[in-house]
Parts: structure tokens; sequence; C-alpha cells
């Protein structure tokens, strides 16, 4: 996945829009497909790039890998391209080839749109955007022809990507870290699905880019539990902001909402200086704090527990599948555990 | 050499001495940036009418000799940073002689003050010495502060540019030279006492530890009011800790962390800044950058209450993170 670092140096070099209808029942609809690239003045030139890092660093935005054997075309496209320095033939017909590719795949059920390609260059590496821009009814695209070559004008960036509502879009970067096929660091971002909804429109993106999520979500969800347990164990020392700790991570994690924030988390639980101790260790952990989708089949026995409640009140509660932990007798709830800290609620 | 053959061989060659000044002016600037102080810098190639005047005015010396055909400036603020840049300049380039004028004016006199390193030059081993060898490419370093300039600018097309013009003065003006130049340097050493004292305030310590910070990172001079509103708003997201803690603690090693970025993302030509925000080329940019690493939802917040949100948006994007 893109790191800030990596989208801060970004510098978008030259772009190129392709118009893609749906595919329709009757055979009909027709790409338009630009045999020249779009000049980009300075602002505009900067506001795209804004809108990108708004996009590729945003909660929607998830790290990618590609297919080991994609249906898709775009892999290939993308390796080629990024293979040696900008070369504008190239770089066209590529371009052309992911939009007709975008056209096959791009059922009636997807919102048509602009695919817009951008070659791009981060720390002197090469690398590729792909943009999906939804086209709003009646906005009215400008083909220009020169020379026997045509490209939409650049105000096409005014009426899809500038301003209005501009936020929803599909994108995708990709940048060469090396010569080999799998040598890219990769973010994909839709603004309008969430990256493990398994049915077919959120699938859609990921499908036309040939690529699956970089860590599989069960993996990120296991990796900040035993991450931040382990924060909790070792680093803090307050009884009570432990008990804190423990308790909303288990208790977010059981929610149901589909998608975990580990920003969220930290700014609603953890207290500063607190919260910047944990960023920093989970940063030494390698734990992303991207949004990852909650997938927690790997912590499942983890975050199971049983609770005993006594005639009294006193509530115990120990992790399920460990009964040896509590023993219950006629007249007493014994627990053979040693005292770790003592919590207030 | 007579004048008119050295005023020949200067026209043929002023050129490369001109990309030999270049070269001096980068790397002073590198000097300055690696010391983390603001620093002027100016180098330039002698003028063919001021080479031959010069020649006519110094008979002594000969074209071959002459020690300024390039001339060169660093001016910093604080007399305090003097003494880094001259051990730096002597541990990175060749040099003929360091004349500091203020022993020449001894305890009891005061007037024109600088450090002259005479005869700098490119080292043994420096990947340019080919392409400007020593025994043809020196020149003359002034290392000043700004109070030192000023004096120096202003006396130096007038009768008090030196005791000899001085002297010559009627003995009640000469008196006001003498008490104008001591001015001059109370001043001067007046603004470095108030520097050092100033930090104790928390924002300004915090300020002066940015700074140093930002400087090896940009070049650029900040606008300091604007500064100590950002700081004086966002340090209390920190809560109750020491500035030296808020700098050791958070901002020193989230920019550590990025320093090789941050040079690439300060200095490449090819990124455009000028849809940059008003707040990226102020040292609290760092500190903005470390609460958008570990708290952006708080800043944000925070920020709303005292500046334009559209503001915060375009430094977090200037530092590739989005707010949203």
């Amino acid at each position: 996945m893109l790191t800030n670092n990596q989208l801060a140096t970004m510098t978008l070099r030259h772009a190129i829009f392709h118009d893609v209808p749906n595919q329709r029942g009757d055979g009909g609809g027709q790409v338009t497909l630009a045999t020249d690239v779009t000049p980009i003045d300075a602002e505009r030139r900067r506001l795209l790039r804004s809108k990108l890092i708004r996009s590729l660093d945003s909660a929607h935005a998830y790290g990618m890998v590609f297919q080991s054997q994609p249906a898709s075309t775009v892999p290939g496209f993308v390796r080629e391209i990024t293979a040696t320095g900008y070369d504008k033939a190239k770089f066209i017909a590529a371009s052309q080839g992911m939009a007709q590719h975008l056209f096959q795949v791009q059922s009636g059920a997807v919102s048509p749109g602009l695919l817009c390609v951008i070659d791009i260059v981060i720390d002197n590496r090469h690398g590729l955007v792909l943009m999906k821009l939804e086209r709003e009814q009646g906005a009215e695209l400008k083909m220009k022809e020169e020379g026997g070559k045509t490209h939409f004008e650049m105000s096409v960036l005014d009426s899809l990507v500038l301003t209005g509502n501009t936020r929803l879009f599909k994108g995708a970067a990709f940048l060469r870290t090396g010569p080999g096929d799998d040598d890219f660091e990769m973010t994909a971002c839709d603004n309008q699905h969430n990256p493990t909804d398994t049915n077919e429109m959120a699938r859609f993106w990921q499908k036309y880019l040939g690529c699956d999520l970089e860590e599989a979500p069960r993996v990120s969800t296991s990796k900040f539990f035993n991450a931040t347990l382990e924060f909790e164990n070792s680093q803090v020392a307050d009884p009570e902001l432990q008990t804190v700790i423990y308790e909303s991570l288990h208790s977010e994690l059981r929610s149901a909402t589909p998608t975990f924030s580990p920003r969220t988390f930290l700014a609603e639980h953890v207290p500063v200086p607190a919260r910047h101790e944990l960023i920093a260790y989970l940063e030494g952990k390698h734990v992303s704090m991207a949004n990852f989708p909650k997938d927690i089949q790997d912590i499942r026995g983890s975050l199971r527990r049983l609770t005993y409640i006594s005639v009294e009140g006193v509530r115990v509660v120990a992790p399920e599948g460990r009964g040896e932990l509590v023993r219950v007798e006629e007249e007493q709830i014994v627990v053979n555990d040693r005292l770790s800290r003592i919590g207030r609620s | 050499m007579n004048v008119e053959e050295a005023r020949a061989e200067w026209i043929r060659v002023r050129g490369e001495y001109r990309g030999f000044a270049d070269l001096l002016k980068t790397r002073l600037l590198q000097v300055a940036q690696e010391l983390g102080i603001y620093a002027e810098v100016s180098a330039r190639e002698k003028e063919t009418h001021s080479l031959v005047k010069k020649l006519i005015r110094k008979p002594h010396l000969s074209y071959e000799t002459l020690p300024d055909k390039v001339g060169v400036r660093i001016i910093v603020r604080y007399r305090s940073e003097l003494g880094p840049v001259e051990a730096s300049v002597k541990e990175r380039f060749a040099f003929e002689k360091v004349d500091d004028k203020a022993v020449a004016l001894g305890l009891d006199k005061v007037g024109y003050l600088s450090i002259h390193v005479d005869g700098i030059a490119l080292k043994e081993g420096d990947p340019e010495i080919a392409r400007f060898p020593a025994k043809n490419f020196f020149g003359e370093l002034q290392i000043r502060t700004y109070g030192q300039h000023l004096w120096s600018e202003v006396s130096h097309d007038t009768f008090y540019k030196n005791d000899e013009l001085v002297n010559k003065l009627p003995p009640d003006l000469q008196r006001r030279v003498h008490l104008t130049a001591g001015l001059v340097e109370v001043a001067d050493r007046e603004f470095n006492r108030m520097n050092q004292e100033a930090r104790p305030v928390p924002a300004v310590e915090v300020f002066s530890g940015l700074e140093k910070l930002y400087y090896t990172v940009a070049s650029k001079r900040p606008d300091v009011e604007l500064s100590m509103a950002v700081i004086n708003l966002i340090l209390p997201l920190y809560g109750q800790v020491s500035p030296r803690e808020i700098l050791q603690n958070h901002i020193i090693p989230t920019f550590e962390k990025r320093r090789g970025q941050l040079v690439a993302i300060y200095s490449n030509p090819d990124f455009d800044f000028d849809g940059a925000s008003a707040f990226f080329f102020q040292p609290e940019a760092l500190l903005i950058l470390d609460r958008l690493q570990f708290d952006r939802a708080e800043l944000l917040a925070k920020w709303n209450e005292a500046f334009p949100e559209g503001e915060l948006h375009r430094v977090a994007e200037n530092f590739g993170f989005a707010l949203d």
C-alpha cells in the first residue's frame, strides 16, 4: 500500500481520458477512445493530485496485490507501461486497452463513466493511476481534434473531478518498486463499496483491476487485536486504563459494524498520551492504521467469554474453552488464577 | 599581465567563475541547512569594470593574485551562529586564512565586523575539483550577522568606511561615527541574547526546536506571528507535557523518520508548490505533520477554532495525508 510519504512526492505527468458506457443488452453503446493525452494546466494538476491523495489515503483505501492468474488485462498493461520510462505511444495504447476491458466487464448495473489513466512518478519510480469517474447525466464532455488526434478537453476535469459531488469514484495507484512482475506498491479505493463485500457490485473494481486485498481481513483483524492486547498487558500500568482498552477492544470487534477503524478506536477509547504510545507500538509491530474489514475467525476463541453471575451480583468473566480457570462449587465460585489488575466500570 | 590584458582575460573566463560562484553558493546553503539555521547566501564573480578598478587602485595585486575575483557572503541572524558556520566552512573547504575583523579592532574599538575567509577553494578530493582547481578558482567569503551587514552596507560607500577615512573627519563627527558603530554592535548582541532568553516561554521554545528542524529541509522564511498562533493552538493537544518532551518524544522522532522524504518534498523542483498551504513553508508545519500522524481528528477540531479548514486540508495533502 502506498505510504503518505509516497503520496506526498507523487508527480502527475500525463493523463488520458476515455468515455466508457455500459454494455447494453441490445449490443449498442460505444467506447469513445481518445488518441492523445489531455494537456492539463498547473492548477488543475494540483487539484487532481489533491483529489487523488484524499482518496488514496482515505478510510476507503486498501492495499492490493495482483492476482496470480487474473482474468483482467489490467495487470499486464500496468506491468508493461511501468517497466520502462514514459513512452507516449505505449501509454496511449495501454490506456485504450484498459478502457476496452472496462467496457467488456461493465454491465448495466455498474455506473458508466470516464476512465482516466495517469502516468505518475514517485521518488524516481514509475507508476500509474487509474480513476473511474462517474459521468453525471447531461455532463458535456468535449472532445478536441488536433493534428488528426483526439483528446478530451481539460474542462472534463472541471465537470467530473474538481467540482460538485466528486467523492464518488473508484481509483487505484500502482507504483513499480523493482523489475519483477509483482514488485509494486498498490492502493485501491472504492468510495461506494467495502473491499470485503462479496456481492458482484462490490467486487467489480477489484476484479477489473485483477487484484486481491494485500492482507486478508482475518489477518488484519488478528494482528490488530493481538498487538493491542500485548500493548495493554506490557506497556500500560494503570489498571483502569487496561480495563478500558481490553473491554472496548472486545466490544468493538464483536459489534456488527463490518469495518474496523484503528484511528477511530484509538480516538474514542485510548486517551493521550497512551494513544501516542499505542500508535508507535502498532507501527513497530507493522500493524497498519488503515481501516480494515473485520473478520474474527482467527480470534473467535479469544473474543468469546463466559460470564458467571453470583447471587449477590458478582460477575466473573472468563475466556470460553478455559473451564479450568473457574470452578463452581455449591457455596462458592473459585477462580484458579492470579490477580493481574482490578478494573472499575 | 597589464590591466588591458587582465580585462581581456577576465572577459574570456568570467563565465567559468560564475559557475564556481554558483557552486560555492549551493555548498554554503547546504552548510546552513545542515546546521539548521536560516542564512542568506549570495555569491558573484566580479564585474569586469570592478576588477579593473581594483587592479588600478591596488597596484600590489595582480590579476592572478586578486583574492576576490569571486565573492561569497553568508549572513546569519544571530552572533551565536557565526562560530558553527565558520567551523563548518573550515572543515569543508580549503582556505588560505581566516581573518576575524573583531580581533583586529581589539577591545577598545568599534567598526566593521565580519569573519573573512580568504582564498576559499574546493578541497582535494572534491568531486568538482577537476572543473574548479584550487590553484585558479578561489574567492573571498564573508560570514556576518544582519547587524554587521547593516553597518557594512551603510558605511561601504561613505566616508566612514574605515579608520583611515574616519580620522580625517572633524572630531565630533568621528565620535558620532564610533558611537553609531557601537550602537549597531550592542543591538546585534541584544538580538542574540533576547533570542536565547525568550526560550523559556513554551511556544517560543517549541518554535525554536521546530525552526532548527525546518531549516534542515527548507529555506523559505516563515511568518513568525502565524507560527506562534498555530503553536499556541496546537500545544494543548499534547496534554500537560513540557516543550522539551514534546520535541524529544513526538516532533523529532516523527521528523527523523521522514527526514529524507521531507527533503524531497520541500526541494523537488518538479513539485508544484503554487498551491501549497500558507502553513506549509512554516516551521510549525512539522508540528502539524506530527499531529496528522497521530491525532488527525483532534487536530482538525482544534484547527477549526482558529483557521480555515481548507488550509489544513492543503497542508495535509502536501504531506500526503487525507483528512477525510
